[in-house]
């Protein structure tokens, strides 16, 4: 998806030729792998489990060295200058790893001091995050207390206090109730209007087709589609997006996974 | 295989130490051999400590009359009064750990066992495990009382077999009554961190308390008559009245020296009838219905505080992380500030225990060599908590990494912390060591900077090698139980360091004493040489150990991995 926009704006996010192989594995989790997300996108990453997406974004986010190619994030090279890019993103895992002696409060207090947000923000910020996420009092409690949605929650809030112009997401509807679901898709929305840029990885194409404009699908590593849903459709008229997506990420066009 | 043999299979395999590998490496067979040494060294100890005591105390005389078969019961006694005190405690905590912390009920609850099989093969897996507990404690005991007062006999080692397999059950019949309770309270302090950290105090307190009496009570067995003098009127008619309603502690004791024979194994019988019922009744009544439903709701919180913002600089906010994860989980709370506090004590006592024997003895002051070898010897033994700086963040080690923080940084703020606990241990002991008159301050102070650079050179050690090779806890709340291999190899290398630098002191006083007077002056001086150059040179050498490819290794660092 390069495009003119390079000429314009500054990607959120580049990888270029991204190789990623783990110690003693036979072939690489991620392989020559380029994309390129600009702000006010969101772009949904889809693949079926093992496909590389989680891999994909460990590498992006600085969480694992990769073998070869480069990332740059907000014009940060993750390699050169890793503590300026990590400055410029937001990361909510697939695990909703959170430091679980702290409690919700001190937790989002920890992410605002890392991030250096001054008071006067995080208090601002704070108010806006708890509409859609609504802790409530249980800000005041242990991590430890929360449930699986609670700390997913705590996690996405975490992220977005320093207002991230890139905030990336593993698998991050999982353990969310319908209602929260909504609140954070219309909050996503609105977040990539305002000049920020989304990328959240995905096993079910119908949610990502609700959120974003565009999808990257992966498969054994490899890119294998990076399309804009509105042209894909227009394309192939009266396509299934669930049997075309299976058939771009199975051999024989069925889940096995 | 039933069932039952099933279960009790599985809960036996679980109470063996993990290993990661079904090969034994170096490193775990070096613990290995290190743990057996050190559990033989205090047995040993024990041993030599309790027979002296058997020897003084059977040997005192109330009124001026000896009743060797009075002492001996109430040293029995109390001896058993102990050790079932000792076996109570290990028994609640062990069977609260199977019946509601061990996380396998969430699977085996699902399949198709029933609840009486479960129950039965959890109980027996913790009764066979307080098996090896109780004989830990009751054949040293009962081995050195026998040898000591001359009365080893078939009927007194049959009976010490048969004491072993019975004093588990006991404790284990209480345990259950109150296993319930005790695990809302373990749970409700272990969520609150002021409780955790009051409650961690308090044991510390018993801990210095205990250590303090055994150092006493070895400095006065070096001299019987100041024993004597303790044991006065008054204080044995309180241990002669204490002795004879110790239920059934007292029982215990006169089964073994063959007193009251037909009424004491009658009430006995009844006891551990009345135990085994009980506690199997009660545990039966709670386990399945708690498993189920009681034990997954929410603890409540005593004060919930307003949210409130606090602006700390980068490396403070990283400190504070340390502090609060440390703070608020009982085992580390222990690991780090417990022994912390404790260290200068223990290097207190055993530099005055210690200094008094070289002087009675050898008529020498070795003050500034031994002050400085003990407070080395157990500052390192304290800094072990480092070996686990990196791997008690478990899986949040890694989203750490995508914090915009560079390794140095996340490094460094864990060095501080440890280190400052670690310096204020030091401090705490070259003080009372500086004040106590054991230690000049000049002394004390050479003392405080060999301590301190050894520190530093263990700090660095400790971490860079969990950060080669973390260990990363796979409970929720991040956790390590177990002591891993990087404990072992830190331990290993520490008291290697200390026994090398406390060689050398030691080698230089007597050099001193040979060369008499004249030499001190000079052999002081190279004391202080060998105090300082050697932490020096340690520390240099693991700063360029944690500094090498440290980038690297922790661009690596994965808990998957």
């Amino acid at each position: 998806m390069a495009n003119d926009n390079d000429q314009l704006i500054m990607p959120a996010l580049r990888i270029e030729n991204l190789v990623k192989q783990y110690p003693q594995a036979t072939k690489p989790a991620v392989d020559d792998l380029s994309m390129v997300c600009y702000p006010g996108e969101i772009v949904g990453l889809l693949g079926h489990n093992g496909a590389g997406k989680s891999t994909t974004l460990k590498c992006i986010t600085g969480m694992l060295p990769f073998s070869s190619g480069k990332i740059t994030i907000n014009g940060f090279d993750i390699r050169q200058n890793p503590v300026k890019a990590k400055y410029t993103f937001g990361f909510v895992s697939d695990k909703h790893d959170v430091f679980v002696k702290m409690t919700g409060m001190q937790y989002i207090n920890f992410m605002a001091n890392a991030y250096g947000v001054s008071v006067q923000e995080r208090k601002t910020r704070l108010e806006a995050l708890e509409e859609v996420f609504c802790l409530g009092d249980r800000l005041a409690d242990p991590i430890s207390n929360y449930s699986h949605g609670m700390r997913q929650k705590i996690c996405m809030m975490g992220s977005l206090i320093h207002l991230p112009k890139l905030w990336i997401l593993d698998e991050p509807m999982i353990g969310l109730d319908p209602a929260t679901t909504q609140r954070v898709c219309k909050f996503m929305t609105e977040y990539a209007e305002g000049g920020n840029c989304i990328l959240f990885s995905s096993h079910n194409i119908s949610s990502v087709q609700k959120l974003c404009k565009r999808a990257v699908i992966i498969s054994g590593g490899v890119k294998t589609d990076d399309f804009l849903f509105e042209d894909f459709l227009k394309e192939h008229k009266g396509i299934d997006l669930e049997q075309y997506f299976l058939s771009r990420t199975t051999k024989d066009g069925t889940d096995n996974n | 295989m039933n069932h039952y043999t099933l279960l009790l299979k599985k809960q036996l395999m679980d109470s063996l130490p993990s290993r990661s590998s079904k090969k034994l490496s170096p490193t775990n067979l070096m613990g290995t051999i290190l743990t057996g040494v050190l559990i033989a060294g205090i047995v040993a100890a024990f041993v030599f400590i309790f027979a002296q005591f058997t020897k003084t105390y059977t040997a005192i005389k109330i009124n001026r009359v000896p009743d060797i078969a009075a002492r001996q019961y109430e040293l029995m006694s109390l001896a058993y009064f102990v050790l079932l005190a000792v076996s109570l405690i290990s028994s609640l905590n062990r069977l609260c750990y199977t019946l509601f912390e061990n996380s396998d009920i969430n699977v085996l609850i699902t399949m198709p066992f029933s609840s009486l099989e479960l129950f039965l093969a959890k109980l027996t897996g913790v009764y066979i495990r307080q098996l090896f507990i109780s004989a830990l404690f009751v054949l040293p005991v009962n081995l050195t009382f026998f040898v000591t007062t001359d009365s080893v006999s078939v009927y007194n080692v049959l009976m010490t077999f048969v004491v072993t397999l019975i004093l588990p059950i006991i404790p284990l019949g209480v345990a259950s009554v109150i296993v319930l309770p005790y695990y809302y309270v373990k749970r409700f302090i272990s969520s609150h961190y002021l409780l955790s950290f009051m409650t961690v105090t308090l044991i510390m307190v018993g801990f210095c308390m205990l250590y303090a009496s055994v150092f006493e009570l070895a400095g006065n067995l070096l001299n019987a008559g100041k024993l004597a003098s303790l044991f006065n009127e008054r204080l044995m008619t309180r241990i002669q009245r204490f002795a004879a309603y110790d239920y059934p502690a007292n029982l215990l004791a006169n089964v073994m020296l063959g007193r009251n024979l037909g009424k004491s194994i009658g009430i006995l019988i009844a006891i551990l009838v009345g135990a085994a019922a009980l506690g199997g009744f009660v545990i039966h009544a709670i386990f399945i219905h708690v498993s189920q439903v009681g034990l997954s709701s929410r603890v409540p919180q005593l004060v919930r505080r307003k949210p409130h913002f606090v602006r700390l600089s980068r490396t403070g906010n990283l400190i504070f992380k340390e502090f609060t994860t440390v703070l608020r989980t009982p085992g580390y709370s222990y690991m780090y500030f417990t022994t912390a506090i404790i260290m200068p004590l223990m290097a207190y006592y055993s530099a005055k225990l210690g200094n008094q024997l070289v002087l009675n003895l050898l008529n020498i002051n070795v003050g500034f060599e031994l002050c400085t070898f003990l407070v080395l010897l157990y500052s390192t033994l304290t800094n072990t908590f480092c070996s686990t700086g990196i791997s008690r963040d478990g899986y949040m080690a890694m989203m750490q990494k995508t914090l915009p923080y560079s390794p140095s940084q996340v490094l460094w703020a864990k060095m501080i912390f440890g280190g400052l606990v670690s310096e204020l241990s030091i401090i705490a002991a070259c003080i009372a060591l500086a004040a106590t008159g054991l230690e000049q301050p000049v002394d004390a102070l050479i003392t405080f900077i060999s301590a301190t650079l050894l520190s530093v050179a263990q700090l660095a050690l400790g971490t860079r090698l969990d950060l080669n090779r973390p260990h990363f806890s796979k409970t929720d709340d991040g956790e390590i139980k177990e002591a891993n291999s990087t404990v072992s190899m830190l331990i290993v290398i520490g008291l290697a360091a200390v026994v090398l630098i406390g060689g050398l002191l030691l080698s230089n006083t007597v050099r001193s004493l040979i060369g008499g007077g004249a030499a001190a002056a000079t052999d002081k001086a190279l004391s202080y040489v060998y105090a300082l150059c050697l932490p020096a040179a340690l520390l240099a050498g693991a700063l360029t150990f944690f500094f090498v490819g440290l980038k690297k290794v922790y661009s690596n660092l994965d808990t998957e991995g």
